[in-house]
């Protein structure tokens, strides 16, 4: 059997004294700590500190003229709420594609975005529908846009001492789409997200494709496949020399993929 | 028959199981590796002084402290742990023993080891080459079997040869010949128990071990030749196992940890391998590569067969070499073919070894021999069904061994006709770009691959109540047979299954012998083993009866828990015979029965220098087909319906049967669409988990997977049934390549086929399907 590595576990029984605990960095925050599990199972994280935040509250989906969504929210609560189905449908069904059943149960939605991992199903949505992050410092509170969100390959603008509380998702008129794929891992190597606007403007926005999730505006597109694919691709052409090329997937693929799947996405929401 | 509930199925449920991580014993030690960072080096220096300064350490062993010991169960080619240099990367170096885990493999980080770093060979195609690194430079020196023959100063562990006809000439003869070359990848058999083992010496000079191991007689055996150690003087004890697909057949972990008890003076030590380390030191399946030739005449009937294949052991040959014979004494497999060629050649390359893996060679034959005949049927404009029934095997034909088929050996051309049928075959298809559907059949045939000599033994006694516990030495690993002999013995007497008790759990000392669980031979040996004890038992009940009703011993039946006289009124209940009938003046009639059976089939040989014999002691046909339904813009596949259709003779329990077939199909998608070890040119393994090594999920495989089993019974099984454990896999990717072939015309010749793979192929082959 596989063991962790020894660390000293907080657990802060509020806001304040969670931010407390993360003065001084070098602290792994957990929340549904999967991802805390897979990377110290894999040998990539060895954290010395974890400040598990499952104490502290914070577990609210709130509904007004936007979503927001608290930091011990999971990613099953978000997929099964019925008005964020109904008014948030995108960030339902992106909840709805990550791993598995049982990972579902237990990792968040924020941590699936403040993550940054190539494979994140929530990040599209988070940009398409302008996202922005609250966060609480030692110096207080800030937002943070997800433009701005998102700084390097797994990198964020969330400072080591910051605890993001909630991330909101701004509610928009139109049609939407999302798709994941999976070939021969567990972890998708894309992620589509994919909203048109009442004036028939299309955003799409993918992770997996390169380092760092991109969100594109690419005006008005054809709802047709071949039209649709044909824009798609030419439009990816200029991120061509960032693809991933990895363990997964080569560049090549993943690009072809991209096409295909907005591609689709775009011929389903116009049916 | 009426199927009986699994006899394992509470422990399991309730978590009562034990397996042998949940062991521990007083003054346990726990192990854990230190392993190679280099593919092919030699080992300079093993520095252990942080490690043994770490509290709870307390002992370092190397390699090279263990190197008077050879282990290897054909060729001897390997000690415990690398001991001169290491052949690939994770090799166990040295090994901590600490009073705790976490002390263990902590301190296993700390230990250091210095190399000198040779060139590595990673492919095995650059193994052959002229020049290449040797894995191993002292091969023909080493200790092996007669039959094994590796080629000195090379990297050829063994090169197996068979040759029946004149397939050279055929060939140049034949109207049409077809040749292709299909690669299939090494792949983890991902059971659920990573490997565990503890080793205990007793003060009076015997080992006694639990481990998680298919077969403990062969881990006894093969332990008594590596150690010098009669066989009576080692103890094997095999709780339940988590799975073990070939994958924990012969000896592992248990020599190392064996020699790690010995070297702290025989304090119990335990190793438990994690996931990671499973895939490094736990061994795969082998990859394979071969080149097909097919010769047939313009009627469609195959006149000539050669294959070439290269068969990857990594660093030691285990159980390879035998895996590549196999391999290559299967030859046409289920095909009446006159003229056969076969090479098929297993070389060492520097990366983590392999072993036998379910389907033990046949299931690797099966995607060439199917792939490459469905190229050749399609060639000659011959319907594969009609192609396949024409030049099948039958009733007087002979495998490509020379071996006979009979009427007892089931009905071949009824298989396919019915796996044809259900996946409704020649029936519509409904395509419409870019998602075609395409259905694809192939036949299936194994027997075990086992020595001549292979037997079982079994032994039943009667308890005071009428009772009985049996014991056979198969294990439990989740195939059922455990249940099926409980079915057969109950049914036997007549009475309630939940008075038959199994051994589910293993001691050599106690249980008994069966040469190993492998190869689908578990119900047929051990249920006739066990059919044999009945009888015995049931002789000596007739004797007791006969003395107490006064008549002859033929006139004595046993049914329903009774035992009574043909024909009459008279009856006594099992209970009042089975320990001695006592009359009213209190003497006794008989004594306690003991019922003792074993078997073995007396007529098979060995191969001889052209790979003709009798190999299979039991055959199993089956056909199988699916359809599938392939997206060609991303290249993904899906299996819309799987039917397997085998000849298992009689099905002892339906149930088990059906998850036997079941099972198997979910682990043939999944092998063939998915499952791939992969390495970097450093002989690293890139995905050493299950995130990136992916095992088809409930998700990812429908639930219409299709079993159906005609029942033409073999004279010599257990009432006349045959194996079915490894005959679930074997043509199911052959039948998913076919069938992609029958939906887009593109042809896959490698496994597995992700969805990248085939989209390079349509690109490749079909440029024009993805034309948006």
């Amino acid at each position: 059997m596989s063991l962790l590595p020894n660390f000293k576990l907080e657990l802060p029984t509020d806001l304040k004294e969670a931010i407390s605990e993360l003065a001084g960095g070098n602290v792994v925050i957990a929340a549904g700590a999967t991802r805390v599990l897979l990377m110290s199972y894999m040998h990539i994280l060895r954290p010395e500190v974890v400040v598990s935040i499952r104490r502290i509250g914070l577990r609210e989906i709130k509904v007004s003229d936007e979503l927001e969504v608290e930091a011990n929210v999971t990613l099953s609560a978000v997929a099964r709420n019925e008005r964020v189905r109904k008014e948030f449908p995108l960030v339902a069904a992106s909840a709805s594609h990550v791993a598995d059943p049982l990972v579902r149960n237990k990792a968040t939605v924020v941590g699936n975005v403040v993550n940054a991992v190539p494979y994140s199903s929530m990040v599209p949505a988070f940009l398409l529908m302008d996202g922005k992050a609250k966060v609480v410092g030692p110096s207080g509170p800030r937002e943070i846009s997800a433009k701005d969100f998102f700084v390097g390959p797994l990198e964020t603008a969330q400072r080591p001492d910051e605890l993001v509380t909630s991330l909101t998702f701004r509610r928009v008129e139109g049609e939407w789409g999302f798709t994941e794929f999976r070939t021969d891992s567990q972890l998708p190597i894309i992620n589509v997200g994919v909203l048109r606007n009442k004036k028939g403007k299309v955003r799409v926005a993918y992770t997996g494709l390169t380092a760092m999730p991109n969100l594109l505006d690419l005006g008005t597109m054809p709802s047709d496949f071949r039209g649709g694919y044909r824009e798609v691709r030419n439009i990816l052409q200029d991120l061509s020399t960032q693809v991933l090329d990895d363990l997964r997937s080569s560049a090549e693929y993943r690009l072809h993929l991209a096409s295909v799947l907005t591609a689709r996405l775009l011929e389903g929401m116009g049916r | 028959m009426t199927d009986i509930e699994r006899v394992d199925a509470l422990d399991k449920v309730t978590g009562r199981a034990l397996y042998v991580y949940d062991l521990k014993f007083p003054g346990m030690l726990y192990a854990a590796l230190v392993k190679s960072t280099v593919p092919h080096g030699i080992i300079k220096k093993v520095d252990p002084s942080r490690a043994l300064a770490r509290e709870g350490v307390e002992a370092v062993i190397t390699g090279s402290q263990l190197s008077h010991v050879r282990a290897g169960i054909y060729i001897q080619d390997r000690t415990p742990m690398a001991a001169e240099k290491v052949r690939y990367l994770g090799e166990p170096v040295a090994a901590v023993l600490a009073r705790d885990l976490r002390s263990a493999r902590e301190a296993a980080e700390m230990v250091e080891v210095d190399y000198h770093e040779l060139s590595a060979v990673v492919d095995p195609r650059e193994a052959l080459r002229e020049g290449a690194p040797l894995v191993h430079e002292k091969l023909q020196e080493y200790h092996r079997y007669q039959e094994i023959k590796p080629l000195p100063n090379s990297n050829v562990a063994n090169v197996f040869r068979l040759r029946k006809g004149d397939a050279q000439s055929i060939l140049q003869r034949s109207d049409l010949v077809v040749e292709d070359t299909y690669t299939e990848a090494m792949i983890s058999h991902a059971y659920m128990e990573p490997m565990s083992v503890i080793a205990w010496w007793n003060p009076d000079g015997t080992l006694e071990l639990w481990t998680s191991a298919q077969s403990p007689f062969a881990v006894r055996n093969l332990l008594s030749k590596a150690l010098e150690l009669s066989e009576s003087r080692i103890v094997v004890h095999v709780p339940y196992v988590g799975g073990g697909f070939g994958g924990k057949a012969g000896l592992h972990l248990e020599l190392l940890v064996a020699l790690l008890s010995k070297a702290v003076g025989g304090r119990p030590v335990k190793l438990t391998l994690s996931r990671e380390d499973n895939f490094y030191v736990a061994p795969s399946k082998v990859g394979v590569s071969a080149e097909g030739k097919v010769g047939l005449s313009k009627e469609g009937k195959i006149l000539a067969l050669m294959v070439n294949y290269l068969v990857d052991a990594g660093a030691y040959a285990d159980y390879a070499v035998n895996v590549g014979k196999t391999m290559g004494y299967i030859g046409a497999g289920p095909y009446d073919v006159p003229n056969v060629w076969i090479d098929s050649t297993t070389v060492y390359t520097n990366k983590p070894f392999a072993t036998a893996f379910r389907g033990f060679g046949i299931l690797e034959a099966h995607w060439v021999v199917e792939r490459l005949l469905e190229t050749a049927s399609r060639k000659l404009g011959v319907d594969p069904v009609q192609f396949r029934l024409m030049n099948r095997l039958r009733p007087g034909s002979t495998t490509s061994t020379g071996q006979r088929i009979t009427e007892g050996s089931g009905d071949l051309a009824k298989c396919l006709q019915v796996a044809a049928d259900m996946v409704g075959w020649g029936s519509r298809k409904s395509s419409s770009h870019p998602t075609y559907v395409g259905r694809g059949v192939a036949l299936a045939m194994k027997g075990p691959s086992v020595p001549p000599y292979n037997s079982a033994q079994a032994y039943l006694k009667f308890n005071e109540d009428g009772t009985l516990d049996v014991s056979v030495g198969t294990t439990e690993i989740g195939q059922g047979t455990m249940t099926s002999i409980v079915q057969l013995v109950a049914e036997e007497f007549g009475i309630q299954p939940n008075k038959v008790r199994v051994d589910l759990v293993k001691d050599t000392s106690r249980s008994a012998y069966t040469w190993q669980t492998v190869g689908s031979r578990s119900l047929f040996y051990d249920g006739n083993a066990v059919l044999a004890a009945v009888d015995d038992a049931k002789s000596q009940i007739r004797r007791i009866a006969s003395k107490v009703f006064n008549v002859e011993e033929e006139e004595i039946s046993i049914g329903g828990g009774k035992v009574f006289v043909k024909g009459g009124s008279r009856a006594l209940d099992l209970k009042d015979v089975v320990m001695g009938y006592v009359t009213a003046n209190g003497n006794v009639i008989g004594s306690p029965v003991v019922g003792r059976g074993s078997f073995v089939v007396p007529d098979l040989t060995y191969l001889d220098s052209q790979g003709q014999g009798n190999p299979f002691p039991v055959i199993t046909f089956g056909a199988q087909s699916v359809e599938v339904e392939v997206d060609v813009l991303t290249g993904v596949v899906k299996v819309n319906k799987y039917v397997g259709v085998f000849d298992l003779g009689r099905v002892v329990n339906r149930g088990l049967a059906m998850d036997q077939l079941v099972g198997g199909a979910v682990m043939a998608i999944s092998l063939a669409l998915n499952e791939s070890i992969k390495f970097d040119e450093g002989g690293a393994i890139l995905n050493p988990n299950l995130v990136d090594y992916k095992v088809a999920e409930i998700g990812d495989v429908n639930d219409n997977l299709i079993g159906v089993f005609l029942e033409n019974p073999d004279p010599k099984g257990p009432r006349g049934a045959r194996g079915i454990g490894e005959n679930a896999l074997l043509g199911i990717p052959a039948a998913i390549g076919n069938a992609i072939y029958d939906a887009i015309g593109v042809s896959v010749r490698d496994l597995p086929i992700t969805p990248e793979r085939l989209w390079r192929e349509i690109r490749a082959q079909r440029p024009e399907l993805l034309e948006v």
